[in-house]
C-alpha cells in the first residue's frame, strides 16, 4: 500500500484524481485497507501503525500506567478517594 | 469440487476457438467472480482458458484522440494509467469506487463488464432463480429485494448490473471490440454489451459463446472536464452500490450543451438515462436543472417490495453527482 501512495495511485478518497498527493491522510489509509478484513477492534491501531512507518513521526497515542507519586498529586488535587 | 481442464491459451484466436467449441467452457482472466462462483457451484465450467498471459493489457492512445484500453489489462493499472487519469477521471473515480485494492491488482477490464449479479437467489443454489437456472422462477420477485432493481426488471428477473466501471464507460460512450470465432473483429457501442432481462435472464450481454472482449476503445470526450462519479453504499468502502451515478456535463459558459446521466445498481444493465439527459441540454447550470434531470430520470422507475427507497436515493444521487460535474459543490 505505501509503495502504491510513493507511485502516486489514486483512491477513492482523493477530491482529484490527477492530484498526485503522496502524503496519506487517515481517511487515505482507511480506504486503501479496506479490503483487509479484521473482525475485531484493532483498527485505529492498525490505522495508526501505518501512518507511523508512512510518515516516519509518531502517532499514536502514546500512554502509560500512572506511577504511585503522580496517583498521589492527583489525589491532592482532585480530593477524590476513588482515583 | 467439480473437475475442470485448464488451458493457458497462447493467442486470442486459440483462446476463441477453445471456447467456442465447447459450451461448457469459460474464459477465465482475474479470476475474481468466476472463482467465486464455482465455488459456490453456481458457475460449473469444464474448461477454464486462461487469458492472462495474451497480449491484450495494453493502454494507449488512439489516432481519434481517445484511448483504447486493452480487456486483460488489469482495473488497477487502468484507473492510475496518465492517460486515463487525465482525459477519462470519470472513469478512475469509477475504478477506484469498486471492490478492494487487492481485487482491482487482479480484476481484468474485460471481466469487469462481464462480472455477474449480486442477487443471494442467483449465488444461493438452493432457491430458485431464472438467470442460473432458467424456468426454476425468481426467489427475489416476491423475496428480500432490498438490493434489486427499479427499472427495466421483468417478471423472471429482477437482478441488478453490479459494477462501477461500466457505469462510467456507458457515459463516455464506450465501444466494446470482440474477437469471435470466425477470426473477425466487431465491435459493440457499449450500450448494447449488456441486456435487460426480459423472458431471458440467463444471458446477460449479447456476446456469444466464444466471442472474446479485446479491447474496450474510449473516444476522445468534450465531457471529461465536468464529470462526477457518486456512489451509495452501505459502508463507506468495499461495498457495491446500492445506487450509482456516473455524470458528464458539456458546458457552454454556464449552459448546459450535452450531459450524461448513467445510473449504476438500479437495472440489469447500466441505465443510461436518455431522459434525464434531454432535460439538461440547453439548460442552466443550476440546482434546479438537476432536480428536473432527476425526476425525468426515475419517471418510468417501479420499485419491489423492499426497495423504494432507491427511487428517492436516485434521485438525489443524480442531483448530487450532476452538482460536482458541474462544480457546483
Amino acid at each position: 500500500m505505501l509503495e502504491e501512495a510513493r507511485r502516486g495511485d489514486t483512491s477513492h478518497v482523493a477530491a482529484d484524481v490527477n492530484a498526485r498527493t503522496t502524503q496519506l491522510t487517515d481517511d487515505e489509509i482507511r480506504e486503501r485497507m479496506s479490503g483487509n478484513i479484521c473482525r475485531c477492534g484493532a483498527y485505529p491501531g492498525i490505522v495508526a501503525a501505518i501512518q507511523e512507518v508512512h510518515s516516519g513521526r509518531q502517532t499514536a497515542r502514546t500512554w502509560g500506567f500512572a506511577d504511585e507519586r503522580q496517583l498521589a498529586r492527583v489525589r491532592l488535587e482532585d480530593t477524590n478517594e476513588t482515583v | 469440487m467439480r473437475p475442470f481442464d485448464y488451458v493457458r491459451a497462447s493467442d486470442p484466436d486459440a483462446a476463441v476457438r477453445a471456447v467456442a467449441a465447447n459450451r461448457q467452457a469459460k474464459f477465465l482472466a482475474g479470476g475474481t467472480n468466476l472463482l467465486d462462483l464455482m465455488k459456490e457451484d453456481v458457475e460449473r465450467p469444464t474448461a477454464l482458458v486462461d487469458l492472462t498471459r495474451l497480449r491484450l493489457a495494453e493502454i494507449r492512445a488512439t489516432a481519434d484522440g481517445g484511448v483504447s484500453i486493452g480487456a486483460v489489462a488489469t482495473n488497477a493499472t487502468t484507473a492510475n494509467h496518465p492517460l486515463i487519469r487525465e482525459r477519462y477521471p470519470l472513469l478512475t473515480q469509477a475504478i477506484v469506487a469498486g471492490a478492494s485494492g487487492q481485487l482491482r491488482n487482479m480484476a481484468t477490464n474485460g471481466g469487469n463488464l462481464l462480472q455477474r449479479t449480486r442477487c443471494q437467489y442467483f449465488y444461493d443454489t438452493a432457491m430458485p432463480c431464472n438467470k442460473r437456472e432458467p424456468g426454476s422462477g425468481c426467489g427475489a420477485r416476491e423475496g428480500i429485494n432490498r438490493i434489486h432493481a427499479i427499472l427495466g426488471w421483468s417478471e423472471s428477473c429482477v437482478a441488478t448490473y453490479p459494477g462501477d466501471m461500466a457505469n462510467a464507460l456507458y457515459a463516455l460512450e464506450a465501444v466494446v471490440r470482440v474477437r469471435g470465432p470466425n477470426g473477425r473483429e466487431r465491435t459493440i457501442p457499449i450500450d448494447e454489451l449488456h441486456r435487460l432481462p426480459g423472458d431471458t435472464p440467463q444471458r446477460d450481454t449479447n456476446l456469444e459463446q466464444g466471442e472474446l472482449i479485446v479491447a474496450i476503445d474510449l473516444p476522445p470526450s468534450r465531457l471529461a472536464g465536468n464529470s462526477h462519479y457518486l456512489k451509495v453504499r452501505d459502508r463507506a468502502s468495499y461495498a457495491f452500490a446500492l445506487v450509482a451515478v456516473a455524470a458528464a456535463l458539456e458546458l457552454d459558459g454556464n449552459t448546459i450543451r450535452q450531459a450524461r446521466v448513467v445510473l449504476g445498481s438500479v437495472a440489469h444493465k447500466p441505465w443510461r438515462s436518455r431522459e434525464a439527459e434531454a432535460a439538461l441540454a440547453g439548460q442552466f447550470v443550476a440546482e434546479a436543472s438537476f432536480r428536473r434531470a432527476a425526476d425525468a430520470a426515475l419517471r418510468e422507475a417501479r420499485p419491489l417490495q423492499h426497495n423504494a427507497y432507491k427511487v428517492e436515493l436516485a434521485k438525489r444521487a443524480v442531483v448530487r453527482a450532476l452538482m460536482r460535474a458541474g462544480r457546483l459543490t
